[in-house]
């Protein structure tokens, strides 16, 4: 059986691979994006099974992304998790981003079943 | 002599007795022939000292000369009849009587004799005289003294009236006294009327009459009834006092109260204040207020002492319509002095003023302009001396702002400055204290970048199957890592507290059940600690479950840090009266009392000389604002060498 895919959008090199280090041992294929301009590429290209989505970028703001893809039908139902070190649950929430929300730092084996649970 | 002639006597001499009138006959040598009981009650002498003297004993000499020319008279016809003269007393006291002489004849019709009766008028003279004391006064007198008759016509006036309402006594009597009263307050007059033929006198009653030249004069009224002999009431008396000058000086005292009052008030309303343009719109309105001036305006200089940049800020007694049409105040000839802060320029007429009309293009007030012609302004310097505004007054009539204004405005202006430097600097600690903000806010999210990458890939290297001194140490790292986010974490929740921005998510939930998962927690990660927990169950809040974590744990985790020799941690929690008491009790060394009035205070740590605790001061802070933002309190009992309980009360939902 095909891994489940989990698309990251993280500018942190660091944090980046760290999560795709931990979803990797879970079994899953991980694309990592450091900008929004490759994230974009990549969805147009394919869709995962799980967006995470960092807050600030360099180009860009994943709040914005996270409302794109719950209004556009195509990427609608696919399950989003935000991160962020300074935003909490409620102010992605006030931003209009209905989505599961998991603040840094984190605990990784809580980080890993958040995202076991949407696929 | 008959019986009947005798009947006669007997009834003459009667009457002579019990006259009360002083009868005296004398022969015409004026020797005292008879002499009855009212003569000697008047005069003090008996019958028998007089008999034989003359009459001339009963009168100063002056009169002697008098008495004979009367005599005379008397013999040759004519008669004497209620003639005034004065008499003398035994006592040589003067009484002043009327004389009537009547000539005593014998059988030939021949006049032997003159009998005299002589009435004392002492008590009509007194009355006389009295009246004269009292005409003098009245006529003396500067009120005006008016009587009238019931119907109102006026009977007398005295020089006072002539005075006070400029009509002469020949031009006011006989007219109606409505000659004095203004048509509106015609019905007054009928209610004085009213109560005067009430027998009531009316005292003091203020009011406003009408003088000769048609100026109005506030008088004070005392009016009374005349009555005539009967005691009937015929007329009115009525003494108008021209209070004008009282009147005016007791609204010059009230307003000068007012001004003070305003005075005093300005200073404590604008030191309050600390929004520049509440200030400036409180300083115009009660300028304007106090100068009487018909409209006033700041110009508040926020850019710079240039000369042109003055900005219309606020004014007073007009709309801003009134003056939105107009670009700003140049630095023309007239307005120089106070963007230049020269001084004061008052003008009663400030378009007869050398320095007016001097500038192009208007050559004056631009067309539309509020018509000013008393001028008043006042340059607002800054402590540092700067010209930070200016303060104009106007009014279209002339001449209405005095030295008393000015000095006014000039106290206001300087007080209005204090209080535009300490908004100043208000405003520019608020900026510098944003920006600071803003840096914690930054720096926090820079900090949890590396923490998180840090922290992740230790717990990656904790779960390898570490051994001795590796997973020791990887252990340590992840528990200093923990800590060093909770710092991060208090340094980024202060930036929020600050700027006010610290969100809540308020829900119903069981306190104690929370209390109770935490100290389960920290029964794992400190162990050799006891923490016994005495917890009410079911301890429902409204509040923000998170945050309501983060004071607990924070109260726990102080109570381990600060009391490292405490045994044991009490933590207990009940519901008393609408609210739920939390306490959390060490057995430590204890506050000082200096201490805990500063342990809630931002950035403060307790200063320990035995040991020393890492942290930034912060954690009480933030406890006690959570705890304020749910409605309660918080507090710390401890006495030094006993540890210490810090309890917080929240309201039961």
């Amino acid at each position: 059986m095909r891994g489940k895919v989990v698309y990251v959008l993280e500018d942190d090199a660091d944090i980046s691979d760290l999560i795709a280090y931990i979803l990797c041992e879970a079994g899953y294929n991980v694309e990592q994006c450091g900008t929004v301009r490759k994230f974009n590429e990549v969805v147009t290209r394919s869709l995962p099974d799980i967006f995470i989505l960092d807050v600030l970028l360099p180009d860009g703001n994943g709040l914005e992304i996270c409302k794109q893809l719950r209004t556009d039908p195509v990427t609608r139902n696919i399950p989003v998790l935000m991160m962020s070190a300074n935003k909490t649950r409620r102010d992605i929430e006030s931003f209009g981003c209905a989505v599961d929300f998991i603040s840094k730092p984190f605990n990784i084996d809580h980080f890993r079943q958040r995202v076991d649970q949407y696929v | 002599m008959d019986t009947d002639s005798l009947h006669e006597l007997f009834t003459f001499k009667s009457i002579f007795e019990g006259l009360e009138d002083a009868v005296i006959c004398h022969d015409l040598d004026q020797n005292i022939s008879n002499w009855n009981p009212a003569a000697e009650r008047l005069f003090g002498y008996t019958k028998k000292e007089m008999m034989g003297k003359t009459i001339f004993s009963l009168m100063s000499p002056e009169y002697h000369t008098e008495q004979e020319q009367m005599i005379k008279d008397l013999l040759q016809g004519g008669a004497v009849n209620h003639f005034y003269t004065v008499r003398r007393a035994r006592t040589g006291k003067q009484i002043p009587v009327f004389l009537t002489l009547s000539p005593i004849r014998d059988k030939n019709e021949n006049i032997i004799g003159v009998s005299q009766i002589v009435r004392n008028v002492t008590k009509e003279k007194e009355t006389e005289q009295q009246q004269a004391v009292w005409s003098a006064i009245i006529e003396g007198s500067e009120d005006a003294v008016i009587s009238k008759t019931l119907d109102g016509i006026i009977i007398t006036w005295n020089k006072g009236a002539e005075n006070i309402f400029g009509y002469t006594e020949k031009e006011a009597i006989g007219k109606h006294i409505s000659l004095l009263i203004a048509p509106d307050r015609l019905a007054e007059e009928d209610r004085i009327i009213a109560s005067i033929k009430r027998g009531e006198k009316v005292d003091h009653y203020q009011t406003v009459r009408i003088r000769k030249d048609g100026a109005e004069l506030q008088v004070s009224l005392t009016v009374s009834p005349i009555r005539d002999g009967d005691g009937e009431i015929i007329g009115a008396s009525k003494i108008a006092r021209d209070i004008t000058a009282y009147i005016q000086a007791e609204q010059a005292l009230e307003k000068k109260a007012k001004q003070l009052l305003i005075l005093n008030s300005i200073g404590k309303n604008i030191s309050e204040k600390l929004d520049v343009n509440a200030i400036l719109q409180k300083v115009t309105d009660a300028t304007t207020n106090l100068t009487g001036a018909a409209f006033g305006a700041f110009f508040y200089n926020k850019v710079n002492s240039e000369g042109e940049s003055y900005m219309l800020y606020t004014l007073s007694g007009v709309p801003r319509e009134a003056f939105a049409e107009f670009p700003m105040p140049r630095n023309t000839a007239v307005f120089h002095a106070t963007f230049s802060g020269e001084g004061v320029v008052r003008a009663d007429d400030i378009t007869k003023d050398p320095r007016y009309g001097k500038n192009d293009p208007h050559f004056g007030m631009p067309k539309g302009h509020l018509p000013v012609v008393s001028y008043l302004a006042v340059p607002v310097l800054s402590s540092s001396g700067t010209v930070i505004g200016g303060l104009f007054f106007g009014h279209p009539q002339p001449g209405v702002f005095l030295e008393e204004h000015e000095d006014m405005v000039v106290n206001v202006a300087s007080q209005a400055a204090i209080a535009l430097d300490n908004s100043k600097l208000f405003e520019e600690v608020s900026e510098l204290s944003r920006k600071k903000d803003e840096f914690i806010a930054l720096a926090a999210h820079e900090l949890k970048t590396p923490l998180t990458s840090m922290s992740g890939f230790l717990q990656i290297l904790q779960k390898n199957d570490l051994e001795g001194i590796n997973k020791m140490f990887v252990e340590k790292s992840v528990r200093q890592l923990e800590k060093l986010t909770v710092l991060v974490n208090d340094l980024f929740d202060i930036s929020k507290v600050q700027a006010g921005k610290l969100q809540f998510n308020f829900e119903l939930f069981d306190l104690s059940l929370l209390i109770e998962e935490i100290c389960e927690t920290f029964k794992h990660s400190v162990p050799g600690r006891e923490f016994i927990t005495v917890l009410e169950p079911r301890l429902i809040v409204k509040g923000d479950k998170m945050r309501m974590e983060q004071v607990i744990t924070n109260l726990v985790a102080n109570a381990v840090k600060y009391a490292p020799g405490s045994p044991k941690i009490d933590i207990t929690a009940a519901g008393k009266q609408n609210e739920i008491i939390v306490c959390v009790k060490d057995y430590g060394p204890g506050i000082s009392r200096e201490n805990q009035a500063y342990i809630f205070t931002q950035f403060y740590r307790v200063t320990n000389d035995e040991h020393h605790v890492s942290g930034l001061g912060l954690g009480l802070y933030i406890t006690r604002e959570i705890i304020k933002r749910h409605g309660g309190r918080i507090w710390v009992e401890s006495e030094p060498g006993n540890g210490a309980s810090f309890i917080f009360a929240v309201p039961q939902a």
